[in-house]
């Protein structure tokens, strides 16, 4: 999720209603995650975004695929 | 659905708030980042998050393959001892470069569900 | 130049009118060898405010109340076209399919554990004979075993019996709040649920528990940790 995305999560946490903060839970740390990221930098500019998704598996997953 | 229990504390509110904070800054995209100030020491931090954050993705794979049944008991003992070496590693690397473990933090958040 | 968000995994097409996304963007399903993507073709990610969040909540029920299985995604999914979408969802497939079996007809219920102070519990015994490797091994397993285990809603448990099919705790180390615990229960039971957390509340000292939903089974579209 983008910085001002989290700005305006961390917004939405002022509340005080606790089925509001259960939905935010739900919708921003549960769910199914298709995709992962990792952003790499240096001196605070961003150079190199990786996007994570068939690359991460288990082995013996994969190995069992390739028939080994 | 909300009705019939008594609304939470402040405190507990409060608690419960720091929690999802806590969560929803894991949730957001990791970000690396080496500043110039102290150049030797970013990098080395940058780096050692990067094998913290692999070590952590190995650990997590072990154990599934541990509670699985999958891994021998030979492979069980070499690949805990060397997990053991690699988190002893990190930790004295982490020393001398001044680093407190808490700033390698990377949990895997979403990206250990990918596994 | 629109991007595909991704809502949520379904069982099947469903049977009602997709109707608008949280973008006002018409919602359509995509099909991948049995499994069906809700998505909406946005240009941006839509900001998360409580009015997005709840309506991409609202935007889940509607479908959920004409299929047996939804699934939701991550808020912030998105994804560059189809095909990208094609390729992230491949290699998920089977653990996809498995958990739309395993929340088919269930909806979840949260339930969050407070106190000043979390139950004692004794840590297992070393096995003795074990090499180093594996006694450190097995003891990240059991710390790893320990972080999702919540002792004190025994009672609770016995109460709800089988209208829990599943539990996925984890523990937090942030006193008055303990614990956060997703139990999956048929659709429905929702206020037998609330009605038996009621009746065992005093058993539970000196502990105490509050429940949200239900909500969708957002904690059971991935396998347990």
């Amino acid at each position: 999720m983008s910085p001002a995305g989290h700005a305006a999560a961390r917004e939405i946490l002022e509340t005080a209603d606790e089925s509001l903060l259960d939905l935010v839970d739900n919708l921003l740390n549960r769910g199914v995650v298709i995709s992962g990221e990792v952003m790499l930098g240096l001196a605070g500019v961003d150079l190199v975004y990786l996007r994570l998704q068939a690359v991460l598996c288990s082995a013996d997953r994969v190995e069992r695929r390739q028939g080994r | 659905m909300s009705a019939r229990r008594p609304p939470l504390e402040v405190r507990e509110l409060d608690s419960l708030r720091a929690e999802l904070e806590r969560q929803a800054a894991l949730a957001s995209t990791p970000r690396w980042n080496a500043s110039p100030e102290d150049v030797q020491r970013s990098v080395a931090r940058l780096v050692l998050t990067l094998v913290e954050f692999v070590r952590q993705l190995l650990e997590r794979q072990a154990l599934r393959r541990l509670e699985g049944g999958t891994l021998s008991s030979e492979e069980t003992e070499a690949v805990g001892v060397a997990l053991m070496r690699l988190e002893e590693t990190v930790d004295d690397l982490a020393a001398r470069f001044g680093l407190e473990r808490h700033e390698l933090n990377l949990d895997l958040g979403p990206l250990g569900r990918l596994l | 130049m629109s991007s595909v968000y991704l809502y949520a995994i379904l069982s099947g097409a469903p049977s009602c009118e997709t109707g608008s996304g949280v973008c006002a963007e018409p919602l359509r399903t995509v099909a991948f060898g049995g499994l069906v993507a809700l998505v909406g073709d946005v240009t941006q990610l839509p900001p998360a405010s409580a009015m997005t969040l709840r309506a991409q909540d609202a935007v889940l029920r509607r479908l959920a109340a004409a299929l047996d299985a939804v699934l939701p995604v991550r808020y912030g999914t998105l994804l560059a076209d189809d095909a990208a979408l094609a390729e992230a969802l491949e290699s998920r497939r089977p653990q996809l399919a498995e958990a739309l079996r395993r929340v088919a007809g269930c909806e979840q219920m949260t339930l969050r554990l407070w106190g000043d102070a979390p139950a004692v519990t004794p840590p297992a015994a070393a096995p003795t004979e074990a090499g180093p490797g594996t006694r450190y091994l097995t003891g990240r397993l059991e710390a790893q075993a320990r972080a999702g285990h919540v002792p004190e809603l025994a009672p609770l448990r016995a109460g709800l019996g089988d209208l829990v099919r599943e539990e996925r705790a984890e523990r937090h180390d942030r006193p008055p709040l303990l614990a956060t615990v997703q139990h999956l229960v048929p659709r429905g039971a929702g206020s037998r649920y609330v009605e038996t957390v009621h009746a065992v509340r005093d058993e539970l000292r000196p502990w105490r528990v509050s429940v949200t939903g239900p909500w969708l089974p957002y904690a059971f579209g991935e396998d347990a940790a």
